[in-house]
């Protein structure tokens, strides 16, 4: 959070003032980037960098305070991850080559997918949630907005939101407990007991 | 705990506000796992290009974005409108309204004469009939119904009241040679005083104004379609006389045209019970006479019905032809 400082930032900003873009950069980039991380972007740098060219185009009309105005930044990151992932359903995967071993038998298509993924504990764990468990605990805890916000962002009713979040975070505990003792990755999952 | 207190606990966790209980304790670690598994500290490399992207952007301006959706691109229309449609865009929608303007004159036999002429005698060769056109109109555009209407010979219809100057028209009864009458009510509101007229071998015969939306006719053959007219039309007089070895048709036929209703012109049309001819335009003689000779390539018999119409076929007068 910028905090007090914020007004004078947005000022600054809209001022095109190069210290306050860094400024607002620092404060949201983290939160973006591990969004689309926990979302599973292949690139969240990417949607990073969208979302901050975006905030620089909106920016002259923006008004309001610093709340307002992360739940408007989250608003266009979550618009950018969803473009990303329907840009990379509609791409081919490619891989990058390094030298080639004849002998060496070649992957097969899990042994890819599975080298391509992120098989952290916590990833492993968010991709067995359902899309809108794992929306709402990335919204709230990665990127810190309030329930109004995410409500505002997913479409639902703030008590729908703060149910989901208990049994999206009941759940992820379980994972992560289970994940402690289970060592090998698990392939991504949409059941859940919700 | 409750499922509602436990959901309050959580809620109040993850926001930083609750209280520091045995429980709580063991979700944090669920939350703090989450939020610094995920989050971390931008390369600075990547940090200095993003930064001079965003200067870049503010330097531009917003760029127009590749519009996406599933079912494929889309046009910004309120980016067209504001950059002004493509030339491409603009030549094309000029060519096809000025297609239709020339395709609707030419279908009203409106062209200029030998440019009607040969369009009728082109279109005629692939079977398509339009007028072949007939003495310009010396007040400018010709605002009119359909061409090739029916002949009503006895008509019943509803009228608007329409008053007429009371001292300056002709007759509307029959002349006493008068072969066929046409003789149409005048509503009960309508006022009208007119003189006699002339004793001529001559059916007049007169007609109020017709919205289009009313016409009814007791014995049409055919239906007719009539675009609006001003109101006001008054056919006052018609005669029609057999020229031209009976080939033709001199009609003459004074109408009372409404205040401001310039730029119309009378039409004549013949038939004798059968289908009618083509739409001949009248040359105005004065401001609310016209004359007009509809030809044919038989024989016109005596006894045939003519048509004129101002603005179309309303207000239109029929009379038969005389020798």
């Amino acid at each position: 959070m910028i905090g007090d400082p914020f007004a004078e930032t947005l000022r600054d900003a809209q001022a095109g003032k190069a210290a306050a873009f860094e400024t607002i950069y620092r404060d949201l980039a983290p939160q973006i980037g591990g969004f689309a991380r926990g979302r599973g972007v292949a690139d969240p740098e990417d949607v990073v960098s969208e979302t901050m060219i975006s905030l620089v185009n909106g920016l002259e009309s923006f008004t309001g305070d610093e709340a307002s105005f992360r739940s408007w930044v989250f608003t266009i990151a979550f618009r950018r991850v969803v473009d990303s992932q329907r840009r990379a359903g509609r791409q081919v995967p490619t891989q990058v080559l390094g030298p080639v071993d004849p002998a060496a038998p070649a992957p097969s298509p899990e042994e890819l997918l599975l080298a391509q993924a992120d098989d952290s504990p916590v990833m492993v764990a968010l991709r067995r949630l359902k899309p809108d468990q794992r929306d709402v605990l990335l919204l709230r805890i990665v990127a810190g907005l309030p329930v109004e916000e995410v409500s505002s962002i997913l479409g639902k009713r703030s008590s729908a939101v703060k149910m989901i979040q208990q049994r999206a975070l009941t759940r992820l505990r379980a994972e992560l407990g289970e994940s402690r003792t289970v060592s090998s990755p698990t392939l991504p999952s949409d059941s859940s007991d919700a | 705990m409750s499922r509602s207190r436990r959901r309050a606990s959580i809620n109040d966790l993850i926001d930083g506000t609750g209280p520091p209980t045995p429980e709580a304790g063991a979700w944090a670690g669920t939350i703090d796992q989450l939020r610094t598994s995920l989050v971390s500290e931008p390369d600075p490399t990547v940090v200095e290009t993003h930064l001079a992207a965003m200067a870049e952007a503010y330097r531009t301006g917003p760029a127009p974005e590749p519009a996406r959706s599933r079912a494929g691109p889309s046009l910004d229309w309120r980016a067209l409108l504001r950059q002004g449609l493509p030339r491409r865009a603009f030549a094309g929608a000029l060519a096809a309204v000025v297609a239709v303007v020339l395709g609707t004159l030419a279908g009203y036999g409106d062209l200029p004469g030998p440019v009607q002429a040969t369009l009728a005698d082109a279109l005629g060769h692939v079977g398509i009939s339009i007028p072949r056109g007939g003495p310009p109109s010396a007040s400018g555009p010709t605002p009119r119904g359909t061409h090739g209407t029916t002949t009503t010979t006895t008509t019943s219809e509803p009228s608007p009241p329409t008053t007429l100057p009371p001292t300056t028209l002709p007759t509307t009864t029959e002349a006493p040679t008068t072969t066929t009458t046409t003789t149409r009510p005048v509503p009960s509101t309508t006022t009208t005083t007119r003189a006699q007229a002339p004793s001529t071998t001559t059916t007049t015969t007169t007609r109020p104004v017709v919205p289009p939306t009313t016409t009814t006719s007791s014995t049409t053959t055919t239906s007719t379609t009539i675009v609006p007219c001003p109101p006001g039309n008054t056919m006052v007089s018609l005669t029609a006389v057999l020229v031209d070895s009976g080939h033709g048709v001199l009609i003459t036929a004074t109408t009372r045209l409404p205040t401001g209703a310039s730029g119309m012109s009378s039409q004549v049309t013949w038939t004798n019970g059968g289908p009618q001819s083509a739409g001949t335009d009248m040359a105005p003689t004065s401001s609310t006479t016209f004359q007009g000779t509809a030809t044919s390539t038989q024989t016109i018999p005596l006894g045939a019905s003519v048509r004129v119409g101002v603005c179309g076929n309303d207000p239109g007068g029929s009379t038969t032809v005389t020798s």
